[in-house]
Parts: C-alpha cells; sequence; structure tokens
C-alpha cells in the first residue's frame, strides 16, 4: 500500500474515533490530511502510527505512548481544544 | 518551640528552597506568556553561534507537519532581523547527532521548538506552532 492510500485510511480511522470519543476532526481538512500523511509515513517506516510531532526514543514503551491516539492528546484537548499536531479538536473550534 | 528548634526549622527550609532552585532553574518571567529559564549549558555548537549574539533555534524533524506550518512564520521573523546580530538555525534532530543533542539539551519532545537564547544561555522555549508577536518579543528581550 502506497503513503497516500495509507493516509486516506488513516483518516477515515481517525473520523470514526472522533465520532466515538465525542470530538472531532480538525475542520482544517488540508492540515488533517497533512497529519494523516505524516502518520502513514511512520507507519510505513515504524510499523505503528507514531505522532509525526513527537520525537521517538528508541524505547518501544516510552513510544508506545505517541502512537496515535497518543496519551497526550486528552488532556491537550481540554486544556486547549485540539491535539498538540493539531488532527483532533474538541466539537467546539 | 525553643531557640533550638527554630533554627533547625529555619535551617531545613533553606535547604528545600535551594534543592528546589536547583532542581528547576532560575526562570524569570515576563508579562508575555514566555520566561527565560536559566542553568541549561548550551551544546558547543549553539555557544559557537552565542557569540554573535541572540541564537533562534527552530527545532524539527522529518514528516513533521507542525513543522512545515511553523516554518514560514520563522522565515518572516528571520527576515525582519536581516542584518542584525540575531541568527536563526534550524536543526532537524533526524539529520544529525548534534541536532538530537541539541534538542536533548532544550528537553525537546515535540516539534516544532523554537528555543530564543539570551547572551548568558537562558532560554524561552515555545512548543508547536507559535504566536509571532511573542517570539518577537522574547527575542527583543533577548537582545537587551
Amino acid at each position: 500500500m502506497d503513503v497516500d492510500e495509507q493516509a486516506k485510511k488513516i483518516k477515515d480511522w481517525a473520523k470514526k474515533y472522533a465520532e466515538r470519543q465525542g470530538i472531532q476532526l480538525n475542520p482544517d481538512e488540508e492540515r488533517v490530511d497533512e497529519v494523516a500523511k505524516g502518520l502513514a509515513v511512520r507507519q510505513e517506516k515504524f510499523g505503528k502510527r507514531y505522532c509525526p510531532c513527537r520525537i521517538m526514543t528508541g524505547d518501544a514503551t516510552e513510544d508506545r505512548k505517541i502512537i496515535c491516539p497518543c496519551v497526550y492528546q486528552e488532556e491537550e484537548l481540554k486544556e486547549r481544544g485540539m491535539c498538540h499536531c493539531k488532527l483532533f479538536s474538541t466539537k467546539d473550534r | 518551640m525553643n531557640r533550638k528548634s527554630s533554627i533547625r526549622y529555619v535551617a531545613i527550609v533553606a535547604a528545600l528552597c535551594l534543592l528546589c532552585v536547583g532542581m528547576s532553574g532560575c526562570t524569570s518571567i515576563s508579562s508575555g506568556g514566555y520566561e527565560f529559564k536559566s542553568g541549561i549549558t548550551p551544546p558547543k555548537a549553539v555557544s559557537d553561534l552565542m557569540k554573535n549574539g541572540t541564537v533562534v533555534l527552530f527545532i524539527t524533524q522529518n514528516d513533521c507537519p507542525a513543522c512545515e506550518q511553523t516554518r514560514p512564520l520563522i522565515t518572516a521573523l528571520q527576515s525582519q532581523y536581516n542584518g542584525t546580530n540575531v541568527t536563526f538555525v534550524n536543526f532537524n534532530i533526524d539529520n544529525n547527532a548534534t541536532s538530537m543533542n541539541i534538542g536533548h539539551t532544550y528537553g525537546v519532545t515535540s516539534t516544532p521548538t523554537t528555543v530564543v537564547l539570551r547572551k548568558d544561555g537562558a532560554a524561552a522555549i515555545f512548543v508547536g506552532v507559535f504566536d509571532p508577536s511573542t517570539v518577537k518579543s522574547a527575542i527583543e528581550d533577548a537582545r537587551k
């Protein structure tokens, strides 16, 4: 599967995930496409959807925390209404 | 509480205060929503740049959408400081060990991270897509 195809699959997954969580994808679709592509590239390179905006440490346990949806996104959504990578946002954005 | 106990109490409180300062580094908080944190020793690659004046580090990595979104902001700021003693440098942590070490020094866990460095090495750190006017204020503070 090429990166663009993978990115489309990730975007579909993210949309469903957001719906289940009562949040939404960032209304800026261009931004969502960029993040989905970044996630697809990392999935291709490293086998998992590691957040493209966070630094991988090489430690599997640590890096598990930054597999999208990362462990930080819930708090970031509460605090800023968006996750760091700006893939997910609260519904009021 | 007798005199001896009082002295012991004051000594313990003072020691705890010193320990806290030592662990957290000293910070000077501006009214602009950023702070310059001291106590970080810049790596040689950075201290060499600091000889010329204020330094702005733009720390990125490959495949980082937020980095690409922020790049035009840093380019615009850079153009405002052309011909001054403010040096802008992009370190891509995926490129080499030096960049990785710089990221590690400034506690970078996500990108982009922008670091404004004062002459004394104190650092104002901005994580993610920044507000250009805030970063500009930090640069102006750093130049004083």
